[in-house]
C-alpha cells in the first residue's frame, strides 16, 4: 500500500515537473495562474499568451499522452510475459512494433496518403501495419481450434524478420529526407502530440489497460502452465485472444501516435516486480503508474537536456533506462528475485 | 466419480493408449503403476481432459468431462501435475492463494492457504519466493495449492489427481504426501488418482492398484492381490519377492537378487 | 533507488530553468539594443529552418534579426554561434518558441507537420518557402523571403549575381561523365542519380550526371560504377573528410577501375555551397564548371 502511495505521488510530482520545465521557461506560479483561468477562474494575473499556448497546446497534451502511453506499453509487457510465462517478454515478440514501423516506412517513402485523412495517414498506416502482423502471428500461432503460445513465439519472429525486411526495402528506396524522417520516427516523439492525439488515447490506450485490469486474477494462473490453468477453470482460449487483441491496440495505437519507444514494456513490470511482488493484481496497477511516470520522466529530460532541441525519446528511455535496469538485475542476482 | 470408458489415444499411428476402462469411486484411492512409456502420465492427462481421447468417453459425477462448465469442474477436481511452469517470484504463499482461485468472493481463502500450507509442513515458508525454493519444496507447494483448490464446504466428494507426487520428495516428505492423500480419501470421501513409480508406496498407501503395460490395461486390484511375483514379472520383466510389512502386513516388494545377478 | 532518480530529475530541472534563464536574458539585451536601431521593423525576430533558408536571409542582410536556426544551417560562419532548435525535419516546437520569434521562415520540406501547426495555433507566423533544389527553386525561394522581409530590392539583386556567376560556367565541347558519392564514412557510401540535388548541380556546371539508370540516391555497387565510367567523381568536403584521404578513397572496390581515379579527377566542394542552392548556386556552378576543366 505504501508502495502506491509513493507511485502515486511520484506521477504527480512528475507531473506538475513536466507543466513548469521545458525551453519556454515558464514558472509554476504562471502555470497554476494558466490552468485556474483556463477552469474559469478569474486571476488577476498578467498571463503571457504565448506562455499560455505552450501550457496549454504543448506541455499538457504531451504530458497527458506520454503518461497515457507509458502506462500503455508497460501494461502490454505485463500482459505479454504473463501469456509467454517469461518474465522476459515484450510486446515487440509478437510483431506489433516491426508491422508498425513497417506500415509507417511505407507512408514515408512512397508517399501514400489517404484521402480526407491525409493527416493521420502515417499513423493509420502504422496502425494497420500492427494489426496485420499480429493477424498473421495469430493465425499461425493456432494448432487444432488452440492458441499454441510457443507457435506464437515463432511466427513472431518470422513476421519480425518478414516486416524488417519490408521496411529495410523501404530504407533501400528512401531519398535522403525520408531516410531521416524513418529514423527519427523510430526514435519516437511526443513532440507532436495534440489534444485531438489525447481524446483517441484515451479511447485505444486508457480504455484496453482497463480492461487489461480485470485479467490480473486470470494471468496470476496463466503462470501456472496451460494446463493447470485450464485445470483451475479459466477459459484459456478467450484470455491468450483478449491478451493479444489489447497489447495489439495498445502497443499499436501507442507507436502510431508517438513513434517507437523501446524498453518500457520490458523494464517497467520487472521493476513492479522488485517493488510489489508477483502478483498480478499489484504488478498490474503497478505497472499503470510506474510506466506513466517513467515515460513522463524521460520525455522531460528528452525536451530539457539539448534546449532548445529535443532529443528522441527512445533514446532516452533506452539510455537512461539501461543502465539503470542493468544495476537493478545485478543488485537483484543476489537476493534471486528472479 | 469418474467412469472412463473405451479411452483410446493416439498420436499419428502410434498407439499411446488402447481400450482403457476407468471407475473410480468416493473415498479410494487408486494407483495407477507400470514401466515407463507405459501411458500412465497420457491416461490421467486424458481423464483429466488435457488430452482428448481419440475414442471412449470420460464421465466425471456421470457428466460427460467436455459438458462440464470448467469453472464448476475447478471446484470438484484438481490436477498436480508433474511439471510446473512457474517462473515468476511469487511467495509461497500467493501460489498457494492461485487455487482459490474458483472462489473469488470466498472470505476463508486466507484460512485455508494457512491450513494447506500447514498439511504439506509448509507453513514457515509462507513469506519465501517461491523461485528460491528446492525442487521438492515446490511440489510440495503446488501440492498445498491443488489442495486448497478443492477446499470447500460442500459435502459433494471431490476428485484429487496427482501425476508422480513423490518424484522429487525425500523419503518422509513421500510418506507424508500420500498420508494427506490417504486422509483425504478416507476422512473427506475424495477420490484420488495417484501414478506412481514406487511399488512399494503403491502397496503401502493405495486401495486398488491399476497395472499398464504397453497402453494396455494389464490387471487391477487390491494390492496384496496384484503384487505377485508373477505380474510383476510380465509388467517389469524382473523378478522379484513379495514380502509382508511387519506391522500392516501389506506387500512389500523387494528384488530378487539369487537369481538376477 | 526510485527516490534518487526524482532527486536526479529535480536537479536536472533545475539547472536547466536557470541556463534557460540567464539564455533568456541574454536574448533580451540583444533584442532592445535592435529595438535602438531598427524602430520601424514590423518583423524582428527570425527563426530560420532550413540551410540554404538560413543562407538567403543572411545575403539578403538580416542575419542579425535571426535569433534561432535548424542543426541544417551552417553557413555563413555568424549561424554557428546561434541556438539550435533540431535538424529542421524533426523541430522542436517549444524550442523555437522558446527563442520568441516574431516570425518563423521554415523551409516547406521542414517537419514534422505537428510542430508547424502548433507554432500557427500558439499565434507565432511560420511561412514555409519553397525547398525546391533546381536553379529554379533557389530563385523562387529568394523571391519569397525576399518579400518577406521587404528586401525585394536585395532579393532580385542576388538572383542577377546568380545569373551573372553562371555566364562563368565554360560549357566544354564533350560534357565530362561526372559521378556523386555521398559519404558518411565507409559502408555508408551512395551515388546520386537522376533528380537529385548533386546531379542538378553538375548540369548546371555543364557536365553530365554519370548515373542515369535511377533516381535518388542509391547505395554505392563497385560493378555499376566501373560500367558508369566517369571522367570525375564528386564528393562534398565532409564526405570526402569521412572517407579520409583521397587516397583512401582511390583504394575503393569499383572506384580504383574508374577513369576518374585513374587520372586522379577527384573533385570535393563544401556540402552546403554544392548542395544547399542557396545564394552561392551560381558561384558553386561556376567553381565546379573550373575543376571539371582540369
Amino acid at each position: 500500500m505504501r508502495t502506491f502511495v509513493f507511485l502515486c505521488a511520484l506521477l504527480v510530482a512528475l507531473t506538475f515537473l513536466s507543466f513548469s520545465n521545458g525551453a519556454v521557461s515558464i514558472s509554476v506560479t504562471e502555470c497554476m495562474y494558466i490552468l485556474l483561468s483556463t477552469i474559469g477562474f478569474d486571476v488577476s494575473y498578467p498571463i503571457n499568451n504565448i506562455h499560455q499556448g505552450v501550457l496549454l497546446e504543448i506541455r499538457i497534451p504531451r504530458t497527458i499522452l506520454a503518461i497515457m502511453v507509458g502506462a500503455g506499453l508497460s501494461i502490454s509487457g505485463a500482459l505479454m510475459q504473463g501469456l509467454f510465462r517469461n518474465p522476459l517478454a515484450d510486446p515487440g515478440l509478437v510483431g506489433i512494433s516491426s508491422g508498425a514501423a513497417l506500415g509507417a516506412a511505407l507512408v514515408i517513402v512512397l508517399g501514400w496518403s489517404i484521402p480526407f485523412l491525409e493527416y493521420w495517414t502515417l499513423p493509420i498506416a502504422a496502425f494497420i501495419g500492427a494489426v496485420i502482423s499480429t493477424i498473421c502471428v495469430m493465425r499461425l500461432s493456432q494448432m487444432g481450434g488452440k492458441t499454441v503460445v510457443t507457435n506464437m513465439l515463432l511466427a513472431g519472429i518470422a513476421i519480425n524478420a518478414i516486416a524488417g525486411a519490408g521496411t529495410g526495402l523501404m530504407v533501400y528506396l528512401a531519398e535522403e529526407d525520408q531516410l531521416r524522417d524513418l529514423t527519427f520516427w523510430t526514435l519516437g516523439s511526443f513532440g507532436g502530440a495534440k489534444w485531438i492525439e489525447v481524446q483517441l488515447a484515451f479511447l485505444v490506450i486508457v480504455i484496453p489497460s482497463f480492461i487489461g485490469l480485470f485479467l490480473s486474477r486470470s494471468l496470476n494462473i496463466m503462470l501456472l502452465g496451460e494446463a493447470q490453468a485450464h485445470m483451475l477453470g479459466v477459459s484459456l482460449e478467450k484470455i491468450k485472444k483478449t491478451i493479444v487483441v489489447l497489447v495489439c491496440i495498445i502497443v499499436g495505437s501507442s507507436v502510431s501516435m508517438t513513434g517507437m519507444i523501446g524498453f518500457v514494456g520490458l523494464v517497467v513490470p520487472h521493476l513492479c516486480r522488485m517493488l510489489v511482488g508477483a502478483d498480478n493484481r499489484k504488478v498490474i496497477p503497478a505497472s499503470i503508474l510506474l510506466g506513466g511516470s517513467l515515460l513522463l520522466a524521460s520525455d522531460l529530460l528528452s525536451r530539457t537536456l539539448i534546449m532548445p532541441a529535443e532529443f528522441p525519446i527512445g533514446i532516452v528511455t533506452s539510455i537512461v533506462g539501461g543502465p539503470f535496469f542493468l544495476m537493478l538485475l545485478s543488485m537483484n542476482q543476489k537476493n534471486q528475485v528472479w | 466419480m469418474l467412469c472412463a470408458k473405451n479411452i483410446s489415444y493416439e498420436i499419428g499411428t502410434k498407439k499411446i493408449l488402447h481400450n482403457i476402462h476407468l471407475d473410480v469411486v468416493p473415498g479410494e484411492v487408486v494407483a495407477i503403476c507400470g514401466p515407463n512409456g507405459a501411458g500412465k502420465s497420457s491416461l490421467l492427462k486424458v481423464i483429466s481432459g488435457e488430452l482428448k481421447p481419440s475414442a471412449g468417453t470420460v464421465h466425471v459425477r456421470d457428466i460427460e468431462l467436455l459438458q462440464w462448465d470448467i469453472k464448476k469442474l475447478a471446484t470438484i477436481r484438481a490436477v498436480l501435475h508433474q511439471e510446473s511452469f512457474l517462473s515468476f517470484p511469487f511467495l509461497v504463499e500467493e501460489v498457494v492463494h492461485l487455487g482459490r482461485y474458483p472462489y473469488p468472493k470466498s472470505t476463508k481463502n486466507d484460512v485455508i492457504v494457512e491450513e494447506c500450507l500447514e498439511k504439506v509442513g509448509m507453513q514457515s515458508y509462507k513469506k519465501r519466493t517461491y523461485t528460491s525454493l528446492s525442487g521438492g519444496e515446490k511440489q510440495r507447494v503446488h501440492l498445498a495449492r491443488v489442495l486448497a483448490q478443492l477446499e470447500e464446504e460442500s459435502v459433494i466428494p471431490k476428485l484429487l489427481m496427482l501425476d508422480e507426487p513423490t518424484s522429487a520428495l525425500d523419503l518422509s516428505h513421500q510418506e507424508g504426501t500420500l498420508h494427506i492423500a490417504s486422509q483425504y480419501a478416507k476422512n473427506n470421501n475424495y477420490a484420488v488418482i495417484v501414478v506412481l513409480h514406487d511399488l512399494n508406496l503403491a502397496a503401502a498407501w493405495s486401495d486398488r492398484i491399476i497395472f499398464l503395460k504397453e497402453g494396455m490395461l494389464h490387471t487391477q486390484g487390491a494390492p496384496s492381490q496384484v503384487l505377485t511375483p508373477e505380474i510383476i514379472s510380465q509388467i517389469y520383466n524382473i523378478k522379484t519377492r513379495v514380502l509382508h510389512h511387519p506391522d500392516t502386513n501389506r506387500p512389500v516388494i523387494v528384488v530378487d537378487r539369487s537369481s538376477n545377478t | 533507488m526510485l527516490t534518487t532518480f526524482l532527486l536526479l530529475f529535480s536537479f536536472i530541472s533545475c539547472s536547466d530553468s536557470s541556463t534557460d534563464a540567464t539564455a533568456q536574458q541574454a536574448q533580451e539585451t540583444s533584442s532592445s539594443e535592435e529595438a535602438k536601431t531598427k524602430p520601424a521593423e514590423p518583423q524582428q525576430r527570425i527563426v530560420s529552418l532550413g540551410g540554404s533558408v538560413t543562407e538567403t536571409i543572411f545575403a539578403l542582410g538580416e542575419g542579425d534579426r535571426v535569433v534561432a536556426v535548424d542543426a541544417s544551417s551552417l553557413y555563413p560562419e555568424d549561424v554557428l554561434k546561434l541556438p539550435k532548435v533540431g535538424y529542421y525535419r524533426q523541430i522542436s516546437t517549444e524550442g523555437i518558441l522558446s527563442a520568441k520569434p516574431s516570425i518563423v521562415i521554415a523551409s516547406d520540406a521542414s517537419g514534422p507537420k505537428e510542430s508547424i501547426e502548433q507554432i500557427a495555433k500558439i499565434g507565432v507566423p511560420i511561412t514555409q518557402v519553397s525547398s525546391e533544389k533546381t536553379l529554379a527553386g533557389t530563385e523562387k525561394r529568394i523571391q519569397q523571403i525576399a518579400s518577406l522581409l521587404n528586401k525585394k530590392k536585395e532579393g532580385e539583386k542576388i538572383i542577377a549575381q546568380i545569373r551573372e556567376d553562371l555566364k562563368l560556367v565554360q560549357k566544354p565541347e564533350k560534357s565530362p561523365k561526372v559521378l556523386f558519392i555521398y559519404a558518411r564514412g565507409i559502408g555508408t557510401l551512395s551515388v546520386g542519380g537522376k533528380n537529385t540535388a548533386s546531379s542538378e548541380m553538375i548540369t548546371l556546371a555543364g557536365g553530365t550526371n554519370a548515373v542515369q539508370e535511377y533516381e535518388g540516391y542509391k547505395p554505392l555497387n563497385a560493378e555499376s560504377i566501373i560500367i558508369a565510367a566517369p571522367d570525375y567523381i564528386l564528393l562534398t568536403t565532409r564526405g570526402l573528410d569521412s572517407l579520409g584521404t583521397i587516397d583512401d578513397l582511390l583504394k575503393l572496390k569499383g572506384i580504383s577501375e574508374t577513369p576518374a581515379a585513374k587520372n586522379k579527377r577527384i573533385i570535393s566542394m563544401d556540402d552546403l555551397m554544392l548542395l544547399g542552392f542557396g545564394p552561392r548556386t551560381g558561384k558553386a556552378a561556376a567553381e565546379l564548371s573550373k575543376l571539371l576543366q582540369k
